[in-house]
């Protein structure tokens, strides 16, 4: 049922090497021209979590073009894809498990890519598992979540578009961005700062972003792990429902 | 002895706020016949199938298909052509195939090959750079590289070039002669005439009439006169009941009758023209009787007109 899809998602992973492989080029001659190592970091190391973070957010973009992937059946498919002998839920469902195949491959290509950057340089003893940014196990299965609660958010909100549906992750990306900024901000106060706080639970940005205190220091908008944790899967879990829900209920 | 019904549908409707499309659509389409689907533009035609496909919800009916509701698993043994083929651009022609082979276990391949050559198809062209002709045979290609049981083509020769459209044709009655159920709706009502056993004609989401081809086509004559002026007017015929639609044009004369023609022609021969035949009706005749018939254009309201 999925082999189109697996075209598609091949695909856009070969576009992705190639921008990965454009993204190496680009540093390796940027650390080249500046006759400096990546070895003479200026903060000496560099957390394993920040390299994650960076294959965190790749995969996100990824899972977000992967989330359209029910608005491009509607494009016109539906009387071909709706006849197969399989039903619309199983169908769903084995897209869904090509996306998620394509995001974790998605993550470990930029991962790696990062790793081999800083092994061309001789660099791979700067990268500390443990400092400031320490990785664990709750830490990492945050970032893992990131990309699955943007893929279910994205799904939800084109599930039953049949054009346009490209603007979708853009424009969801700009507007989380806002809204975390405007939660974070304390422009609002009253019920206007309680609604916008609200509707930023939906938003995964929330549960990934910094804000400053009032003493300067920055800190995460959401500082328990857990709580994040379980926002997201919500968020991928309750976006996946309901994209399905819609999409079940559409007519070709 | 009766033939199985494969396919049993009972008073679809569907509407479309306050526009009906399908108004208590029902046909018994027989195993191993080809069921033809007339109709003008926007007559409801592919509503139909999609209702009877629940790639729409009819808001009235059900459907059958060999005495059961639709289930996922029977669309291993059935397929649709859509009127626009719903194939993916990008993919190759050959990457639909390795879909299908995937997707279906009763996939014949050398068959899939047959089909390529005879629709003159290339497997590595990707779907974006085909004609519109060529994607309409590669989503037939699709449609019959399965052996299905069920087959519901909607427009299938749409596009086709006239040779190709020949060969859907063939294909159609072939697979009939098979043991295979076809339904299909055609613009071309060559094509139905020739291929299809049965016929119904749709016309602003209500069937007009239904019913074996060959038997439509006996009981319907057309009495066709030439006079040596123009036709004269023929009010009298207006109240017979059997008189479908008349049309003068010119010298020439013809009542569309259905049943017995004798009184017809005695009545106009009457009229002392200078020939008088009577003719059976084609297919084309019978579907635009039906069509004026629903409009409102009666053979009385003709004749009145046209005196």
């Amino acid at each position: 049922m999925y082999y189109m899809e697996f075209l598609l998602v091949r695909k856009i992973l070969y576009w992705l090497c190639g921008l990965l492989a454009v993204a190496i080029a680009i540093v390796s001659w940027a650390v080249a021209s500046n006759a400096h190592s990546i070895s003479s970091h200026p903060h000496g190391v560099v957390p394993f979590a920040a390299l994650l973070a960076g294959a965190t957010f790749v995969s996100a973009i990824i899972a977000m073009i992967f989330g359209c992937a029910l608005a491009r059946q509607n494009a016109g498919h539906l009387p071909l894809v709706w006849t197969r002998p399989v039903s619309r839920d199983r169908f769903a469902l084995s897209l869904t498990i090509v996306h998620l195949a394509g995001i974790a491959a998605a993550f470990v290509l930029t991962l790696a890519a990062t790793l081999g950057v800083f092994a061309m340089f001789g660099a791979l003893d700067l990268i500390t598992m443990a400092g400031e940014l320490p990785v664990t196990p709750e830490g990492v299965a945050r970032m893992l979540l990131f990309p699955l609660a943007w893929y279910g958010l994205v799904l939800a909100l084109t599930s039953s578009l049949r054009a346009g549906a490209g603007f979708i992750p853009f424009g969801a990306w700009i507007l989380g961005s806002l809204l975390v900024a405007l939660d974070a901000s304390h422009l609002f106060s009253g019920a206007s700062a309680v609604v916008i706080n609200v509707i930023d639970h939906v938003n995964p940005l929330y549960y990934f972003s910094m804000h400053f205190d009032q003493s300067g220091s920055n800190e995460s908008m959401v500082s328990n792990v857990g709580v994040a944790i379980v926002g997201l899967a919500a968020i991928a879990v309750a976006g996946y429902v309901a994209a399905l829900a819609q999409w079940r209920r559409l007519e070709a | 002895m009766t033939e199985p019904i494969a396919i049993a549908v009972d008073g679809l409707s569907k509407r479309f706020g306050d526009v009906t499309a399908l108004d208590n659509f029902s046909i018994a389409v027989p195993k191993g016949s080809i069921f033809g689907v007339l109709g003008t533009n926007g007559a409801g035609k592919t509503t139909a199938f999609k209702c009877m496909l629940g790639l729409a919800r009819a808001d009235a009916g059900t459907t059958l298909f060999e005495g059961s509701p639709l289930t996922p698993a029977l669309f291993e043994r059935m397929t649709y052509v859509h009127e626009r083929p719903a194939l993916y651009s990008d993919p190759r022609v050959s990457d639909h195939l390795e879909w299908t082979r995937r997707t279906y276990a009763r996939y014949d391949a050398p068959r899939a090959a047959k089909l390529l050559d005879l629709f003159g198809l290339t497997p590595k062209k990707r779907v974006k750079t085909l004609s519109k002709g060529q994607q309409s045979a590669l989503a037939l290609t699709l449609a019959f590289v399965t052996r299905p049981d069920i087959l519901i083509l909607d427009e299938p020769a749409s596009g086709l070039d006239p040779v190709n459209q020949r060969n859907v044709l063939d294909l159609l009655i072939g697979e009939a002669a098979g043991g295979a159920t076809i339904v299909f709706s055609s613009h071309a009502i060559g094509q139905v005439e020739r291929a299809a056993d049965r016929v119904a004609i749709l016309h602003r989401g209500k069937k007009m009439l239904d019913g074996e081809v060959d038997l439509l086509k006996a009981d319907e004559k057309v009495v066709e006169a030439t006079f040596e002026n123009d036709a004269p007017s023929v009010n009298g015929l207006a109240r017979d009941p059997s008189v479908r639609r008349i049309v003068r044009a010119g010298r020439l004369l013809r009542a569309f009758v259905r049943g017995n023609s004798d009184e017809v022609a005695r009545h106009i021969a009457a009229l002392e023209p200078k020939s008088l035949r009577v003719l059976d009706q084609n297919l084309e005749d019978i579907f635009l009787n039906a069509v004026a018939a629903s409009d409102g254009e009666t053979a009385a309201a003709a004749a009145d007109l046209e005196s």
